[in-house]
């Protein structure tokens, strides 16, 4: 398996390109030899969607693979293997694939790749992207697919967005992903030299033949530096190493946006951060104590301070970025109800708490937090926060990723004497925002429940809100749920996420964030969203 | 082993042997309190160093400053009332945030509005003891043993050498970050990982200067007055042995805070948000880049004279002791 | 005994010497928490089946000696398995890293010699001089930096306010001009601290043989300081440097892990702590043996020229 350049394909590529290029002039800016250099903050580990559990190697094939429908910027559905996605009955859906698409190695695609493509993630870390709802798939012709669920399943459509179609031969054994990704999409799989680069190349025989986009991606290649320090990151930036450094600190923001060759581009992304109580432990178990902690987190001061004033506190699950299940008004009042920063009635919350529970206080405990800088600095703020009142005497334990991990998912997160400093990661779905973290059957170690929280009804609305098509349904549902969860406060939410990428403003033109990291470098082409990044020049 | 004394060697001179002790006690014989003369000659020696004696200074200067910062309270009780550093280095808030330094603040202010010089003026404290505890148990364990290595010989000699060549073999960093993990972070446990990395170093330098220093003739003729191996090891050979390691161990102090510092860069440090230098300086890289100076420039200064400091004393340690060319050649018993 | 039967002995004794490094980083490994399923499964729902399947495939199960000798089986027959969380083979893995570790190392270390040991003489033969104290201070002043903050401020230097060097490695091949290139400023960071340590050593050494009998000896002899020095004074001195050189050999890798961070360096450092906080055992243990091996070796040299040097030495 060569890891290394393969220097001559790349000639030939540009050979091929020159020719072609040469006559289109330069409309759209598909000019010869255009580059773009962005940054991956790790290593890509995999090339394999069945076993990639990191975001950065999701990042980094996203351009080559291609699933059936796409999620564009605004959260809608747009068709791309597949014409169509229809509903034939409560458990059969229809797809209807588009035609003339072929893989990177030259095969057609064909219904066939599709379930097999379905069927190989059982026994693999990414079991759950299909096998949640998966039941069957039948194929009618070449391009006509039958999937069946194995329940009513709301998030269908979405879901599909997220399940990359790869050759069947990947499935019978005669191709191998671990030599490089073979997939649909706009760009080709070029080279990784691990924690050096990974570079991939415009597609010319790409499927798409639309209008307002060009036809073929207007940058040749996307070479992906693998920069994992984030000063040096920034550095390479400012010295024009780099035209795209994804993730600088909220610090560096302030700074860069003063610099007219840097320009900022930020966005509400689908996640927030969370302060996750142990409630099998006193006096967490205490309702009230948990509610005069949460309304001791200082959101405000948080986000001035560690996050550069950028993005929103956040008093409920679901993101903002899901305008149709929450808004605004829902969050202020939920603010207002259990979790807004007020220390006044915090104190009386905590004296009735720990009155109940007949604890003395102050109480020794501890948070526990990783390594991330933004989460370290918060959970320092609510810290020194928790310690200014007399009910607390917190410290602060830091553990490296998977210590932390292990901790945090542990079987008995619930029963810890600690407190945990959470990150999470929704998608274009209410259900990921509530299901993984809060639903009874998803206590560690099954998933992420790491407070062990249980309430029938939340479980209820929960089972009833996924298996229902009906969008207005949900809704209802997901705000019950939600006022519910906010109300036993098992956890304090601390902030919504933001995602933010720097890139240099004469060398890239037309980039968008997207709200989710997975789809970091979407905007670099995506037909299917009107969307196209070109190098500025042309 | 034995080899004649007088083999190629010039002429030896013997002195001090001159008492009639009945049982041939070298120790007797050298009863002339020779040993704290020879420390008050090096502590001369010492002070003409001039760089030396500049860096014990800085050192004394910052030990002060860093034990003067805030009062210390001992069970309640309150053993140094005097707080030189004008806010509590752990207040966030004092401040706003970012702030260049200014008269109000001397060394600016951080991400979280706490005072840098308050913090610098505290750090000390964790760095001096860091450095010197680490270093200290370290030469508590390396040194008996190596010396014992490289005295005795034989199999005890090659135990203790495997398990040394074992640990040596081993990168430091990766023992650091295993016992960091599964110990968890905080001082004792950064301690007990900078402990069991470090003694090996003294233990393979002073068993090296044992092997040279038994063959000396003033060793060879202690031997053959009967001196005891314990009272030879402890008044001819170790102190004859010892100025290498001592020069190490002065420079491994700093090596200790430095090494406290790459830790902390990579997520292991102290407890998040302690006033510790290294901590301070690899928390705050970022803003490097950032133009955010002062929030690492002070504390790596602070870092960068420590250690500067620290070495120069090593330095002016290992002059002090090392025989000079206008004295004896003979650095046996004196 | 002699000194071919001592150079032999040591070389025998590697061998349970590597043993026992590999023993102790297993231990090691298995005493963190978490593990590479862990790892591999966060924040994701598995089931149960899928959890105990991926343990089977790790042998988590089994007793730990097993998992042990089930890992030497296959390092005896040259299979050092396969990365956890990657695609990629442990060979591949290390094959691919360890050249660029090995330049960055060698080019650092170089420098420290050549820096170090000169300046330690020129230091020792002036003695007490304001040359031999200004390049004390200065030796020493590079010791005193934190490696990663000298790094950056190099890199922030040249590489974006005087805009002279990249910022990050050149797409070329290793030993190509602009890699040499971008290598100064690593191995300048990486060596400066070991030049600083050559130089003080160096001059600790002389300045000790300087006062040795037989230096005064020679010079009533009649001999010139020049071979004075050169001949005898060196070749005695080296002992001591020569036992602490070999030491760097091993604090190289610990000063490569985090300039290899700071200058985006593709090499062994980052590999290594990566793997051990993945929980990557097979990567670790292959690491640690290669590091060791270079370690016990450079030792080995160590000792036998440490023999050979001084004759008063036997073993």
């Amino acid at each position: 398996m060569p890891p290394f350049t393969t220097s001559r394909r790349q000639l030939l590529r540009w050979v091929g390109a020159a020719s072609a290029a040469g006559l289109a002039g330069c409309a759209g800016g598909s000019g010869d030899g255009t580059e773009l250099v962005a940054t991956l903050g790790a290593d890509v580990s995999t090339y394999d969607p069945t076993q990639a559990n990191d975001t950065t190697s999701r990042k980094a094939f996203g351009l080559v693979y291609e699933p059936l429908v796409s999620v564009d910027f605004e959260g809608n559905v747009r068709p791309t293997l597949a014409t169509s996605v229809d509903q034939q009955d409560d458990l059969t859906w229809r797809v209807s694939l588009r035609e003339g698409v072929t893989f990177h190695d030259g095969s057609d695609l064909t219904a066939t790749d599709v379930k097999a493509t379905f069927e190989r993630y059982e026994g693999t870390p990414r079991e759950s992207d299909v096998f949640l709802w998966y039941d069957d798939a039948t194929v009618r012709d070449d391009t006509t697919i039958d999937v069946t669920l194995s329940e009513p399943y709301a998030p269908f459509r979405l879901s599909l967005g997220g399940v990359p179609i790869v050759p069947e031969a990947v499935a019978t054994g005669d191709l191998d992903l671990s030599n490089g990704p073979v997939g649909t999409g706009p760009y080709a799989f070029d080279a990784h030299e691990p924690d050096r680069l990974y570079r991939i190349v415009r597609n010319e025989d790409h499927w798409y033949d639309g209008d307002g986009v060009p036809e073929t991606p207007p940058i040749e290649t996307v070479t992906f530096r693998i920069i994992v320090e984030q000063s040096s990151q920034l550095a390479a930036l400012q010295g024009g190493d780099i035209d795209l450094a994804n993730n600088p600190p909220a610090d560096a923001v302030a700074d860069l946006r003063q610099d007219d060759a840097i320009t900022i581009s930020d966005r509400l992304a689908g996640g927030f951060e969370m302060l996750v109580f142990p409630l099998a432990t006193e006096p967490f178990s205490n309702r009230d104590v948990r509610e005069g902690v949460s309304r001791l987190v200082p959101r405000e001061e948080i986000i001035e301070s560690v996050y550069g004033g950028i993005g929103q506190p956040a008093y409920a699950p679901i993101s903002p970025l899901l305008s149709d299940y929450t808004s605004d008004a829902f969050l202020q009042e939920m603010g207002d109800e259990h979790m807004r920063y007020d220390p006044e009635q915090a104190r009386q919350l905590l004296d009735a708490g720990f009155a109940d529970l007949g604890i003395d206080p102050p109480y020794e405990t501890t948070i526990v937090t990783n390594e991330t800088g933004d989460r370290v600095r918060w959970a320092q703020l609510v810290r020194d926060e928790l310690n200014r009142t007399d009910y607390f005497d917190v410290s602060l334990e830091q553990f490296e990723w998977n210590t932390y991990i292990s901790r945090v998912l542990a079987g008995d997160s619930h029963r810890s004497d600690a407190m945990m400093a959470l990150g999470w990661s929704g998608g274009w779905d209410p259900d990921t925002y509530l299901r993984n973290l809060f639903y009874s059957g998803q206590a560690t170690p099954s998933c992420c429940n790491a407070a062990h929280y249980a309430n029938d009804e939340v479980d209820r609305l929960l089972d009833e809100a996924l298996t229902t098509y009906d969008t207005a349904a949900r809704r209802d549902r997901y705000e019950q749920a939600q006022r519910q969860v906010v109300a036993d406060a098992p956890v304090a939410f601390v902030r919504f996420g933001t995602r933010i990428e720097a890139f240099r403003t004469d060398a890239v033109d037309g980039f968008r964030t997207y709200p989710l990291d997975s789809g970091e470098f979407t905007a670099i082409y995506a037909p299917w969203a009107g969307t196209y990044t070109t190098t500025g020049g042309g | 082993m034995p080899r004649n004394p007088l083999d190629g060697r010039g002429r030896l001179r013997v002195r001090g042997f001159g008492s009639d002790d009945a049982d041939g006690d070298a120790e007797a014989a050298t009863a002339t309190t020779p040993t704290t003369d020879r420390w008050r000659r090096a502590w001369t020696r010492f002070r003409r160093d001039r760089a030396a004696v500049a860096g014990l200074a800085v050192i004394a200067v910052m030990a002060l400053l860093a034990v003067f910062a805030r009062p210390i309270e001992v069970s309640g009780v309150v053993v140094q009332p005097v707080a030189l550093a004008p806010y509590d280095p752990g207040a966030s808030g004092v401040a706003p945030a970012y702030r260049p330094p200014s008269l109000a603040h001397p060394f600016g202010t951080d991400w979280a509005g706490r005072d840098v010089f308050s913090r610098v003026l505290y750090g000390g404290r964790y760095s001096l003891s860091v450095g010197v505890i680490a270093v200290s148990l370290a030469l508590l364990v390396g040194v008996p043993l190596g010396a014992v290595a490289g005295y005795v010989g034989g199999w005890v000699d090659e135990t203790i050498m495997r398990l040394v060549d074992v640990l040596y073999a081993f990168p430091f960093l990766v023992l650091a970050i295993a016992l960091v993990a599964v110990f968890g972070q905080g001082f004792w446990k950064l301690v007990g990982a900078l402990v069991a990395v470090g003694w090996i170093g003294y233990a393979r330098l002073i068993r090296g200067e044992v092997l040279g220093v038994s063959e000396r003739d003033y060793v060879l003729a202690a031997r053959a007055l009967g001196a005891s191996d314990r009272r030879i090891l402890r008044r001819h050979v170790v102190p004859n042995a010892i100025a290498p390691v001592i020069v190490q161990a002065t420079l491994n102090v700093g090596t200790v805070v430095l090494s406290a510092a790459a830790l902390g860069f990579l997520g292991l440090g102290l407890q998040p948000g302690t006033a510790e230098w290294g901590s301070m300086l690899s928390a705050g890289r970022d803003t490097l880049v950032g133009g955010e100076w002062w929030v690492t420039v002070f504390p790596g200064l602070a870092v960068f004279l420590f250690v500067l400091s620290i070495n120069l004393v090593g330095d002016g340690v290992r002059d002090a002791l090392d025989p000079d060319a206008d004295t004896d050649t003979y650095r046996g018993a004196r | 005994m002699s000194l071919r039967r001592y150079v032999l002995r040591r070389t025998l004794l590697t061998l349970p010497i590597l043993l026992g490094v590999s023993v102790l980083t297993f231990g090691l490994v298995k005493l963190l928490p978490g593990t590479p399923v862990d790892y591999v499964l966060q924040f994701q729902e598995a089931t149960p089946e899928l959890r105990a399947s991926l343990r089977a495939q790790y042998h988590l199960d089994e007793p730990l000696w097993n998992q042990y000798l089930l890992w030497l089986n296959d390092v005896l027959h040259l299979d050092f398995g396969d990365r956890v969380v990657s695609d990629r083979s442990v060979t591949a893995a290390i094959a691919e890293r360890l050249p660029e570790t090995l330049v960055l190392g060698g080019a650092a270390f170089l420098i420290a010699l050549l820096v170090g040991v000169p300046t330690g003489v020129v230091a020792a033969v002036n003695r007490g001089t304001l040359l031999d104290e200004g390049s004390r201070v200065v030796a020493l002043a590079g010791i005193a930096t934190p490696n990663f903050w000298l790094g950056l401020l190099l890199l922030l230097l040249f590489g974006v306010h005087l805009n002279l060097a990249p910022v990050i490695p050149p797409v070329a091949p290793l030993l190509a001009p602009e890699s040499l290139a971008f290598l100064v400023l690593p191995s300048l960071t990486l060596g400066t601290a070991s030049a600083a340590l050559f130089t003080r050593l160096t001059r600790s050494a002389v300045t000790e043989q300087l006062g040795r009998e037989y230096v005064r000896a020679a010079r009533a002899r009649g001999l010139d300081e020049r071979t004075v020095i050169v001949k005898h004074v060196l070749r005695n001195s080296l002992v001591s440097v020569v036992t602490v050189a070999a030491v760097q050999v091993a604090f190289l890798l610990d000063g490569a892990v985090v300039i290899e961070r700071v200058f985006s360096w593709p090499g062994l450092g980052r590999l290594l702590v990566r793997a051990i906080l993945q929980r990557d055992f097979p990567v670790v243990q292959a690491v640690v043996l290669l590091v060791a091996t270079a370690v016990v070796v450079a030792n080995l040299l160590a000792d036998v020229l440490y023999a050979w040097l001084d004759p008063r030495i036997t073993y």
